[in-house]
């Protein structure tokens, strides 16, 4: 690994260190970011794998595979926060619906 | 619950203040039986019926008619009513029309019955040609999956329910504009859906909150239904 991908890879890691530290991001959900992360910077820094993961999706330019990767790991990233906020979305409905019928058993009792 | 109310009428609500109150006053003066029931679907200003014996209850966010229909069938079954209909908050649904909406389901003979709006495709123009051709495809579709015993009109708000229908379409998620898929899934878990011919009135205030973007939101919604549906079944 040369010493700009190091870099890139301490700096996207502490990013995400710090929007977790503040709270932004939860820990959950930056399990798959960080994967991410190390599996780009493993397979950034290794010419041999890039080489080979070309070959085989017949990528003739072969840091594209590179591109190529990146776009599959943000893909599922968008899939994994879609998901993320679906469920969260089911369990405000749940707690919205829960609210309102204690709002409403208490003007029942009157 | 009151002894002398054994109805829940509810009305879902968002930003439809203007004609609230003569609505509710229609709706008491029908029959002291009917308890009403105001769902304000986070309106921008929120709503305040300041009326006495009416129930309120303001959702924190715009959460759609599922979700407000889903708050009313929690409350009539948590209370004991005998049974819950719904009442558009633009004036819309003939209120006098109640009775006989209820009477199925007091004779034992439906669990949900719907007010099908003979003047339903009613207007000019082209945008009228494509939602009469809209709710064709909706009813043919929901009369297809359902071996014909879905309503003719799938799309109207104007329905009374059972217990027994609200305790079984409690427990899907229904969302926005739900009603095709509520109609679709009480004919397929064994509830027997009636239908009554209703007038519908002239929109007292407003307008529909299905603009181009909803409906074809909603359009896309209900094919992801069918297809679930025919899949298996819908998300509980």
């Amino acid at each position: 690994m040369n010493a700009l991908h190091a870099v890139i890879a301490v700096l996207l890691a502490s990013i995400l260190v710090i929007l977790i530290r503040r709270k932004l991001l939860h820990v959950d959900l930056s399990f798959p970011w960080f994967i991410a992360i190390v599996a780009l910077a493993f397979v950034g820094s290794n010419e041999a794998l890039v080489t080979q993961i070309a070959d085989a999706l017949d990528i003739a330019y072969a840091p594209m595979a590179i591109v190529f990767l990146t776009f599959l790991f943000v893909l599922s990233l968008i899939v994994t926060a879609l998901i993320g906020l679906t469920r969260l979305r089911h369990r405000q409905l749940k707690t919205i619906r829960h609210v309102a019928a204690m709002e409403l058993d208490l003007q029942e009792r009157g | 619950m009151s002894q002398d109310h054994d109805v829940l009428v509810f009305i879902a609500s968002y930003n439809d203040e203007a004609c609230l109150h003569a609505l509710i006053r229609e709706i008491q003066t029908q029959d002291p039986r009917y308890r009403v029931l105001v769902i304000d679907d986070g309106s921008e200003t929120s709503l305040d019926p300041k009326m006495e014996d009416v129930l309120f209850v303001r959702l924190p966010d715009n959460c759609g008619l599922g979700v407000c229909t889903l708050v009313a069938f929690d409350h009539m079954l948590r209370h004991g009513y005998s049974a819950a209909v719904r009442v558009d908050a633009d004036g819309q649904h003939p209120v006098v029309a109640i009775p006989r909406l209820l009477e199925p389901i007091w004779q034992k003979k439906a669990a949900i019955v719907a007010g099908v709006r003979t003047n339903r495709g009613e207007g000019t123009g082209a945008g009228n040609i494509v939602r009469n051709a809209a709710r064709s495809y909706y009813a043919v579709l929901a009369r297809l999956v359902t071996r014909g015993s879905a309503p003719k009109d799938v799309n109207t708000g104007f329905f009374a329910v059972s217990p027994r229908a609200a305790e079984t379409l409690r427990d899907f998620e229904l969302d926005r504009y739900p009603e095709p898929e509520m109609y679709i899934l009480a004919c397929r878990s064994g509830l027997s859906v009636q239908e009554i011919m209703v007038k519908q009135r002239p929109r007292q205030q407003g307008q529909s909150t299905l603009g181009v973007g909803g409906a074809f939101r909603a359009f896309l919604h209900f094919n992801f239904f069918l297809l679930n549906e025919l899949m298996g079944g819908a998300r509980r």
